[in-house]
């Protein structure tokens, strides 16, 4: 511990994190069980993140075919095989890969009654259970939190979905754009209309993975209150759409106070000027046969004081903008921000994004290009602090995943396989925790309970 | 040179809601007791109401939010804020310099405090709920013994410091552990406080964003005549936020199952939006393909997307082919020749084949020779009658007003003791029997100084005099 | 023959040009028929279609998204006719893409088995470490 005060903060860091450590701390949420009953990624992501930190998380899934993100895949074009041990010829797809690390898979059909008895034996030894199928349903095969709360006090039961059970919006199927839809999201974001532009969705299915965040914190915070105050589990609701509206609180307040209804404003700031994202004429990469490294390149810019505002006019050669707009307060105008991101990309409209960060990092101008996702995954930033990294699947073989998004450094959480096909751990965890005989497993795979 | 200044027209602004929202008999109107049973059921635990009187998860912890300048932060603590910690904002003195953002500008987007407490823009306030401040000047070496003094007394502290600013102070991890050992100590940044890419002072969100490969994935393609787009919102600070308060709630889960220490933690918004990045990592791995951006349509999925109409735009789902000769079936009792033109189509017929990019072309195209002819509000029931998923894009004055959102509680008025009545976006905590909450608003800069500084270290009002004479708060 | 909005039948050779809703809805200029290379004047408001197919002069501003005949028989995808597809590598299949090997040389199970090349739910490829080598029938 002395030894690590010598070194430099950047070493220190790099001690404390290091990767390859991480297998030798302990795991923060060993002990945990956790039951994940869900589908799609709002549910199975928020269970997974749990599974990061040590807990032993359940993913129960319909047999054979498994739940159906399992049929979504980028073009169609990469999946993971086996799909099952009964259906080999067909894989998953890279749908269900962001959001089910770590964990058992096993093959329960709960609209059987034994299926039901199975969920309801394995909940009475769980810590948490995720939920996200339609609001009531679970309660009336007679395993929601009505039930479950009664055979297992400290369960920690969450359900997630679109809309919540209850209110006029209680019946309708919710997808992450349907959320970020209706929930404004979609308002806010791309270029403004004036530029020829429309409302745009995030790459990501946002809601949904951000939404399991939410989940997971709050569980988080269930199982400190049941384990250092009260002894008891406790119910959750979580709905998409209202994810959006804690997003927008800012733009909800302007709303109610000053009318405002926020606007799209491209990929410039509303806050703050220069702060934005440019246009860089070149591409990086002109010889590649990947249409996506021939296009021209993309960069931010972020010179918003004035001292940086200053520096960035000289390096561009515009003194007459350094004087017009030399006070934040008349740069920031939404009448003058064009002005200004136009001459910007008239000094980067010959240059690459590496060519235009280096000279604008040469003057001490904040910047950065905008990477694609072959840009990002060769980094070795982010290889060495373990955000991305290539994991021996022990299924699948040689796979590459997002890594973890924070570090611990006591118990930091890690990623041991990807995922694994539908009803892989049947026998290990049925057995185990349900007491299934060999013959018993038989039988229920037979009449496909399993 | 001044601008010719244009008369601002005058917004009525209607107190909200300006429709009532819906009773309990209007929502369930109709439906049978059996029926609505489950959802009255829900009502009677998790309805907002009854918030007040549950009992809070994270009562009696403490953290200390030393962020400034961004929001990853204050999101970050506000979660704890929402589940009941005593939240203390640690501001330079002269405040946290977000707080005086606002719009374009504009001041007079701005919310005054009461008793001239000074103006606060949106961005800020949104979080600052149920948080207190004290201010205090690091800079000074006397200002950082007041830090280290609060230390003994948290649970959590928060900063962002630049990449060992506070090491080099004296107050970073590994001193403050010293002091207190069961402090949980959380940097947060855009790309990190170490690593050949750690963050320079003054990184923003979407610094995050751009190096994540977020934005190049964003938006339309350029076939489209698009280009690489950012989130409308500090969206990268929001998630790694969110993955922040995860990693600190698991430190001191450990910490009082097993350990009885804290912990070092980091969270940027990189790593978050990383980590969330759907499939980007996986398809690269395998055979060197960069995700496209796609527009507001789907590489996995067709139909998927949201597209133009009369007043807007709108979203339709349903990729199975129930529900894609469901939503055929919709438009053709407009435009039956669209519908048949569809499904008439051999190349449509697998869905499958449905997905290449040319013959989603065709569908939406053909959708939106429906679309072109209905409002959001036209095309959203006649969908949803037949159970397809759709909803209209939707502006946040729409939002605001929505039936079932005000139903359920996703926004609120806080009448707050220094700023008013403040519209904001509830705590997305619902619970049985510890839910999320937001008791106020914000304070004005340094508020709390007194209360905070006489509780927690015994300052006095002479001792706190001295201090702000010397620049120290 | 009907001819709607966004879905311009060209008057020449009748096939059918798709104006995606993003290039075209509001749009007021030349497009290049994909089946015959006529230049056609358009002007669409909101998805409408305002005024034409008019003859015109090239160069044309906007390629369709897609076209077809009306027969369904033959349809255009080529760049040059149509706009290009986004794509994330140089091909493009839209149909699963059989692999064994990654990125990077190694062993991946990214391509269809048979229940003998499995052990339990795993590819015994994989778990043996030597590329995949399916039986002969």
């Amino acid at each position: 511990m002395a030894g690590r005060n010598k070194l430099s903060f950047e070493d220190y860091c790099r001690d404390v994190f290091d990767l390859k450590k991480i297998f030798g701390k302990p795991e923060a949420l060993k002990g945990i069980r956790v039951l994940s009953c869900t589908q799609y990624i709002l549910g199975p992501s928020a269970a997974s993140y749990l599974a990061e930190l040590g807990a032993e998380v359940i993913k129960v899934e319909l047999p054979r075919r498994g739940e159906p993100m399992r049929h979504t895949t980028p073009f169609n074009e990469p999946l993971l095989y086996p799909l099952s041990k009964w259906i080999p010829e067909r894989g998953t797809g890279l749908g269900f890969f962001g959001a089910n690390h770590n964990e058992y898979f096993v093959s329960v059909d709960f609209h059987k009654p034994e299926g039901q008895e199975i969920v309801r034996s394995l909940a009475a030894k769980s810590d948490v259970m995720f939920e996200n199928y339609r609001a009531g349903t679970f309660d009336r095969w007679g395993i929601g939190y009505r039930q479950l709360g009664k055979i297992n006090p400290r369960l920690i039961y969450h359900w997630l979905g679109g809309f919540g059970g209850w209110g006029p919006g209680r019946k309708r199927a919710s997808y992450d754009i349907l959320g970020q839809a209706q929930g404004g999201c979609f308002s806010i974001t791309g270029q403004p209309l004036e530029r020829g532009g429309m409302p745009s969705k995030h790459t990501i299915w946002i809601m949904d993975y951000w939404g399991g965040l939410m989940a997971a914190f709050q569980v988080m915070a269930a199982l400190y209150w049941r384990d250092h105050v009260s002894g008891e589990g406790d119910f959750f609701e979580y709905s998409q759409v209202q994810g959006a509206q804690r997003h927008l609180s800012d733009s909800i307040a302007l709303y109610g106070r000053h009318g405002l209804v926020s606007q799209r404003w491209g990929n410039w700031d509303t806050l703050l000027c220069v702060h934005g994202i440019v246009k860089c004429g070149k591409s990086s990469y002109p010889k590649s046969d990947n249409p996506q490294e021939q296009e021209e390149g993309y960069l931010l810019v972020t010179a918003h004081t004035d001292a940086d505002f200053a520096k960035l006019m000289k390096l561009i050669r515009r003194p007459d903008l350094a004087k017009q707009y030399a006070k934040h307060a008349d740069r920031v105008k939404a009448e003058n921000q064009g002005e200004l991101y136009g001459a910007i990309e008239a000094w980067t409209r010959d240059m690459t994004k590496e060519q235009a960060a280096q000279a604008l990092t040469r003057a001490g101008i904040l910047n950065q290009p905008v990477w694609n996702s072959k840009e990002v995954s060769n980094h070795p930033h982010f290889h060495m602090r373990d955000e991305l990294h290539w994991l021996e699947d022990p299924t699948f073989g040689d796979v590459f995943s997002q890594g973890l998004p924070y570090h611990l450094s006591e118990t930091p959480a890690r990623h041991k396989w990807a995922l694994k096909p539908v009803g892989a751990d049947n026998e290990q965890v049925l057995a185990r925790l349900c007491g299934f005989s060999a013959g018993k497993l038989k039988e229920l795979e037979a009449n496909e309970v399993i | 040179m001044a601008t010719k200044t244009k008369r601002k027209p005058t917004i009525p602004v209607l107190p909200w809601p300006a429709v009532p929202t819906p009773t309990q008999e209007e929502v369930y109107q109709g439906e049978s007791d059996q029926a609505k049973e489950y959802a009255l059921y829900l009502e009677s635990i998790l309805h907002q109401s009854k918030n007040f009187g549950k009992p809070e998860a994270l009562n009696g912890l403490r953290v200390l939010d030393c962020t400034h300048t961004m929001i990853i932060g204050h999101w970050c603590s506000s979660l704890f804020a929402e589940k009941g910690a005593e939240v203390i904002m640690v501001e330079p003195p002269g405040g946290d310099p977000l707080r005086d953002l606002s719009p374009f500008g504009r001041e007079e987007y701005m919310f005054p405090a009461k008793d001239g407490g000074g103006k606060v823009g949106a961005r800020f306030l949104a979080e600052a709920r149920s948080k207190q401040s004290v201010t205090l000047d690091l800079t000074k070496a006397e200002g950082r013994e007041i830090l280290k003094r609060l230390a003994v007394h948290a649970d959590v502290l928060i900063e962002n410091g630049p990449p060992g600013q506070w090491d080099a102070w004296g107050i970073g991890y590994r001193q403050l552990s010293q002091i207190n050992p069961r402090l949980v100590y959380c940097w947060v940044g855009q790309l990190g406080q170490w690593g050949p890419l750690k963050d320079r002072p003054g990184n923003l969100d979407p610094t995050a964003q751009a190096a994540s490969g977020f934005v190049h994935g964003t938006g339309f393609p350029a076939s489209f005549g698009g280009t690489p787009t950012r989130s409308g919102w500090w969206m990268a600070d929001q998630v790694g936020g969110t993955t922040a308060a995860l990693g600190v709630m698991a430190a001191l889960y450990h910490r009082d199952t097993v350990s009885g220490r804290g912990q070092f933690v980091e969270s940027t918004g990189a790593a978050a939006v990383i980590r969330i990045l759907d499939y980007n990592w996986a398809w690269y791995g395998m055979d060197g393909s960069i995700r496209p951006r796609y527009g507001n349509w789907d590489l996995a999925i067709n139909i998927y997307g949201v597209n133009p109409c009369v007043d807007g735009q709108i979203m339709v789902g349903g990729g199975h082919d129930r529900l894609w000769y469901r939503i055929w079936r919709t438009v053709g009792k407009d435009r039956p020749e669209v519908e048949q033109h569809i499904t008439e189509d051999p190349g449509m017929r697998e869905v499958t084949n449905r997905l290449p990019h040319h013959k989603q072309v065709e569908t939406y195209t053909a959708l939106c020779e429906w679309l072109k002819g209905q409002t959001r509000s036209d095309a959203e029931t006649k969908l949803q009658a037949e159970e397809v998923a759709s909803g209209g894009v939707s502006f946040i004055d729409e939002v605001c007003e929505f039936p079932h959102y005000k139903y359920h509680g996703h926004m609120e008025v806080v009448d707050d003791l220094h700023y008013g009545p403040v519209l904001i976006g509830s705590s997305a905590f619902l619970a049985q029997k510890t839910p999320g909450r937001v008791k106020w608003i914000g304070r004005p800069t340094g508020h709390d100084t007194e209360e905070v500084y006489g509780r927690l270290l015994g300052l006095t009002k002479t001792d706190l005099d001295a201090l702000r004479k010397r620049g120290v708060i | 023959m009907a001819d709607y909005s966004l879905m311009m039948a060209c008057p020449g050779c009748k096939v059918w040009n798709y104006l995606d809703p993003f290039t075209f809805w509001n749009f007021k200029g030349k497009v290049k028929c994909a089946g015959c290379d006529a230049v056609w004047a358009v002007t669409l408001e909101h998805g409408h279609r305002v005024s034409g197919p008019d003859p015109a002069k090239p160069p044309h501003d906007k390629l369709p998204g897609y076209a077809q005949t009306p027969d369904y028989k033959k349809d255009f995808r080529e760049v040059g006719k149509v706009n290009p597809a986004p794509k994330a590598r140089a091909d493009f299949q839209g149909k699963p893409i059989p692999m064994y090997k990654n990125v990077r040389g190694r062993l991946v199970s990214g391509g269809p088995l048979k229940r003998e090349d499995l052990v339990g739910s795993r590819p015994r490829f994989i778990m043996e470490g030597t590329p995949y080598a399916p039986k002969k029938a």
